[in-house]
């Protein structure tokens, strides 16, 4: 009882108090407490496998929202770990508004999140998920240039479509229920256990438009550019924040779904719909990270193509599902040290251009050392996380004898490290003679921005290579739940 | 009964697709909230229970009174005159629309044979949600994105009842809600742009593109 | 093949039409006036205008040929003739399947002469009013055969008295389909008769003329002749939207004929308020008003074959 308040009343209690406070340094502590009582919570309903809520409510923590509890929390406390440096270089008067709706609008964030995890009724997932980008507004809002108001306006507007052809699959899903025998009130596992019984030409319907509902949110092609427009324009802990916890909660959404269709015959023409929203999904983001002279984009093209990695192992199944449970992890990791360090340049340099990045090794030090390794790290080198997952779903696409599959995948991911590596290696290298005349009077300190990332880009390692039971027993539950055979 | 209305439905979308006054737009969103109130009464006038009273007032309350009411607020707030300007005089547009409605009923007409639904409402719904999405792509005035939204959202109230489904009368409050409050904030947005940046005269999407 | 009807009735309907045009048209004009604040002129003076162009002298333009002498008495003979195939009285004098299409030919026949009676003056002026007609004629012609050919498919008959006599008003789609057909009639009658909003009567500035410009060269009787054509047009079309409502056939004979004449005049007290109230349309506008319509009777296509 205890663990179910904490994980749904406490950020609600916290989004009220900071909505109240004056100092930011008490807002602060507030959101850090909120988020380690958080952390802990989801580690215990983790390690535990309990549900903690009392049995036949419509809210439970089943194995599949203990996992992504994990990865929320997680990425929230580092966000907000790393929110008071940010906001203090925010000074100036016409920041107050936003820093007064910032951290009363992580919480409300975190709570919302939350709900979507843990609830286990369609049509209230739908709702609560509305309330995630509601959330979000005031957050990506911060800057209150004219870019991050077409970027809200746009965000808004195509994620609520998204949204609206979410309600269409639940409405086909309430539609193809009403032929089985017990009534399922669109409870998730009332319709697992009567999935055989459902119309498959409305669960067929359902799914379609839950994927290209949910695409806007996940951040799939062909729905990214609200997203993608967000997430650029977003200030840097925000930016963090979305990609590594909003998108793992809308796979959470979509794996529902797909919780429902896995035992019927629509499975493999919902694992085909997958495996080619991800491919078009590589396929977009090598276009547009090669291609991009914004960094931030650049980033927020990455993280489609990892959500693309992540839909063509859902597709795949078997061990390739795995292998996106585990990628979907790590790459939240390694986005939020990406974002961090990007958060660190802009203001630094005051631009996101690439081209007027340069010389990040002598300006600024300790960024560019974790801004290199958290490359190397979201492209997948050894021993960090990113390699195995990938590897998990690679040999998935093998042993499923996928080739084609097999062969556009890697291509493009080739294409991607390239564009990527174009951009990331022109920003640290030195300069050419004569066209920088900046002697670097203050190097950068070590702070505590560093230390989060080179944390996170850390701790995959051991994740990976030890493989402590406690997620991976967690982990082979959810795929013994999906009828993946490892 | 219901067949008509939604008829009506189809032809208040076919009048959308020929004029430009915003006057007209705010009409036609009163007159289907009206017709989908009244679709939603008359498709469960038999069995007469509270929830269906309270979701038809509801419905009858938010998208006939308080959006519209709301969107007259923001037109005259950001003073956008009477019609749209950014567009221009051709019939192409009523051409496409009347394209989508045709469309629609025969989509309709085909999924009839693959499952059960009524025909009618749910070629009319299907015309709205992309007469509503071809408002919002052929437009650039951020108000008319804004009504296209709410007419896909009438469109998926209809297809609720063409398909025959049978929703929790709490998720159909919440999803009012929810489309309020959306409405809302994309108010908020549109009243920011005009208020941050007075020097741009047309409030469209300009800048962000990659 | 073809039935020329045995009722006297429907033979003494269409003699009425015949000389009842110009009283509808004078009809129109008073209630216009009325509208304005004006006592107008008496509803009989279409009458003495008909009458005082009679006996004029007919002048032609040393340009104009053969055509300009024929095209007069062609266009009046080609609207009588489409009056008789009207069922006025629940049968038409003249009528066999098919007769619908000949309905929507003849008049084009007569528009088409009308058309080349003003290029035969060889002014510009006249030449403007004619590309003019030309153009929105191509937008009117499917308003009619969306709307009475979607009639005509759903109920399998093919000819106007028999497709009138199907129209119950116990089905509500044809009560639907009724009120749909009649707003789409209305606009194609202000197209076809050259009434506002798609043209002036009373305006003789270039800017705004179609119909008036290209009969401005005509006198005396050819004159005549063109004023009684239009007016009987309106007519003929005004009584094509009642009959839409079935009157006769629903009501019977009597009380059918009072709700015929109430609906023409409301009929004509529609289209006095149209042309008192509205401006008429910039001609970028015109197709895209006549579009409205057709799309108006594509719905009501869908409408039909998708519930029937």
């Amino acid at each position: 009882m205890l663990v179910v308040l904490v994980l749904i009343l406490l950020p609600l209690i916290g989004a009220g108090l900071t909505a109240w406070g004056r100092s930011d340094r008490v807002n602060h502590r507030v959101t850090l407490l909120v988020g380690i009582a958080h952390v802990v919570a989801s580690l215990y309903c983790l390690i535990s496998q309990q549900n903690p809520f009392p049995a036949g409510w419509w809210l439970a923590v089943d194995p599949l929202a203990s996992f992504f509890l994990v990865i929320l929390s997680h990425t929230f406390l580092l966000v907000s770990l790393y929110s008071p440096g940010f906001l203090k270089r925010m000074a100036g008067p016409e920041y107050e508004p936003s820093k007064r709706l910032f951290y009363p609008g992580l919480n409300f964030y975190l709570l919302a999140n939350t709900l979507v995890l843990v609830v286990q009724q369609f049509a209230l997932i739908w709702v609560v998920l509305e309330l995630t980008t509601f959330s979000l507004v005031p957050l990506i809002f911060f800057y209150r240039s004219r870019e991050s108001l077409e970027a809200v306006w746009k965000y808004l507007f195509l994620v609520s479509l998204g949204l609206i052809f979410l309600f269409v699959a639940v409405l086909f899903l309430g539609v193809s229920a009403q032929g089985a025998a017990d009534y399922t009130g669109l409870v998730v596992s009332r319709m697992v256990s009567a999935a055989p019984q459902l119309n498959p030409f409305w669960l067929k319907a359902s799914f379609i438009f839950a994927l290209v509902g949910l695409s806007a949110k996940i951040g799939l092609a062909p729905m990214h550019p609200g997203d993608v427009d967000a997430t650029s324009n977003a200030p840097a802990p925000v930016a963090a924040l979305m990609a590594g916890s909003l998108r793992s909660t809308a796979v959470l959404v979509l794996l529902r779904f797909y919780q429902v269709v896995a035992p019927t015959k629509v499975q493999p023409f919902a694992q085909k719909l997958l495996i080619f929203a991800g491919l078009l999904s590589l396929a977009v983001a090598a276009v547009y990270i090669w291609r991009n002279r914004n960094y931030k984009r650049m980033l927020a093209y990455s993280s489609v193509e990892h959500l693309g990695i992540i839909s063509v192992g859902l597709g795949i199944g078997g061990v390739a599902l795995l292998g996106a449970l585990l990628h979907l992890l790590f790459s939240s990791f390694g986005k939020a040290a990406l974002f961090f360090m990007a958060g660190n340049i802009h203001r630094s340099y005051g631009s996101r251009e690439v081209e007027r990045i340069t010389d990040l090794i002598r300006r600024l030090p300790w960024s560019a050392l974790v801004w290199a390794i958290a490359f190397f790290y979201i492209v997948g080198t050894p021993p960090f996380g990113i390699f195995f997952s990938e590897v998990f779903v690679l040999k998935g696409m093998i042993h499923g004898g996928n080739w084609v599959s097999l062969c556009l995948f890697l291509a493009l991911l080739m294409v991607s490290f390239i564009g990527m590596s174009r951009a990331v290696l022109r920003m640290l290298q030195m300069p050419e003679p004569g066209t920088s005349t900046l002697t670097v009077a203050n190097p950068e300190r070590l702070n505590l921005s560093h230390v989060l990332g080179l944390y996170a880009v850390a701790v995959s390692v051991p994740l990976a290579l030890l493989q402590p039971a406690a997620l991976f027993d967690c982990l082979h539950t959810i795929l013994a739940g999906f009828g993946a055979k490892l | 009964m219901i067949n008509v209305l939604t008829i009506l439905f189809c032809l208040t979308l076919i009048y959308l697709a020929c004029t430009t006054r915003l006057t007209a737009y705010v009409l036609i969103l009163v007159l289907q909230g009206a017709l989908v109130a009244g679709v939603h009464t008359l498709a469960f006038f038999g069995d007469f229970s509270w929830s269906h009273i309270v979701v038809a007032a509801a419905v009858l309350l938010v998208r006939t009174v308080i959006i519209p009411l709301f969107i007259i607020r923001i037109i005259r707030q950001l003073d956008l005159g009477h019609g749209d300007r950014t567009r221009r005089y051709h019939p192409g547009f009523l051409i496409q629309m009347s394209a989508i409605v045709v469309i629609a009923f025969l989509i309709a007409n085909q999924l009839s044979g693959l499952a059960s639904v009524s025909v009618i409402p749910l070629g009319a719904a299907i015309a709205g949600m992309a007469g509503g999405g071809l408002l919002i792509v052929r437009r650039r005035l951020l108000l008319a994105h804004v009504v296209g939204f709410l007419i896909i959202e009438n469109g998926l109230f209809l297809l609720g009842i063409g398909v025959q489904a049978q929703m929790p009368w709490v998720i159909e409050l919440a999803g009012l809600l929810d489309l309020f409050v959306l409405v809302f904030l994309m108010g908020i947005a549109i009243n920011q742009l005009k208020s941050h940046f007075p020097e741009a005269e047309r409030v469209e999407l300009t800048t962000l593109q990659d | 093949m073809v039935r020329f009807s045995s009722e006297p009735l429907s033979w003494l309907a269409c003699a009425l039409c015949f000389a009842g045009a110009p009283l509808f048209t004078g009809i129109v004009n008073k209630l216009k006036a009325r509208l304005t604040g004006r006592l107008g002129p008496t509803v009989l003076q279409p009458y003495y205008e008909l009458l005082r162009l009679a006996r004029k002298e007919t002048v032609y333009s040393a340009n104009a040929g053969i055509i300009s002498r024929l095209a007069p008495g062609l266009i009046v003979c080609t609207v009588l003739f489409t009056t008789l195939l009207l069922p006025l009285g629940q049968s038409a004098p003249l009528s066999f399947p098919g007769d619908i299409i000949l309905f929507a030919y003849l008049l084009a026949l007569g528009r088409f002469f009308q058309i080349l009676a003003a290029l035969d003056v060889a002014s510009s002026f006249q030449g403007m009013g004619a590309s003019r007609e030309a153009r929105f004629a191509v937008f009117a012609e499917p308003i009619f055969f969306f709307t009475i050919g979607s009639l005509a498919i759903v109920t399998r008959r093919f000819s106007f008295e028999t497709v009138f006599a199907e129209i119950s008003w116990h089905d509500p789609f044809f009560v639907v389909f009724v009120s749909v057909g009649l707003l789409s009639l209305f606009f194609l009658m202000t197209a076809e008769c050259s009434r506002m909003p798609v043209d002036d009567p009373n305006t003789h500035l270039e800017l705004t003329m179609i119909h008036e410009v290209m009969i401005l060269d005509a006198s005396g009787f050819d004159l005549m002749l063109y004023q009684y054509a239009a007016s009987l047009k309106l007519l003929l079309y005004c009584s094509l939207a009642t009959l839409l409502l079935n009157p006769f056939g629903v009501f019977g004979p009597v009380l059918g004929l009072l709700i015929f004449v109430v609906t023409l005049f409301l009929l004509a007290l529609a289209l006095a308020l149209v042309e008192t109230l509205m401006a008429r349309f910039r001609l970028l506008l015109v197709p895209q008003f006549l579009l409205f319509a057709t799309a108006i009777g594509i719905l009501n296509i869908l409408i039909f074959t998708f519930s029937h």
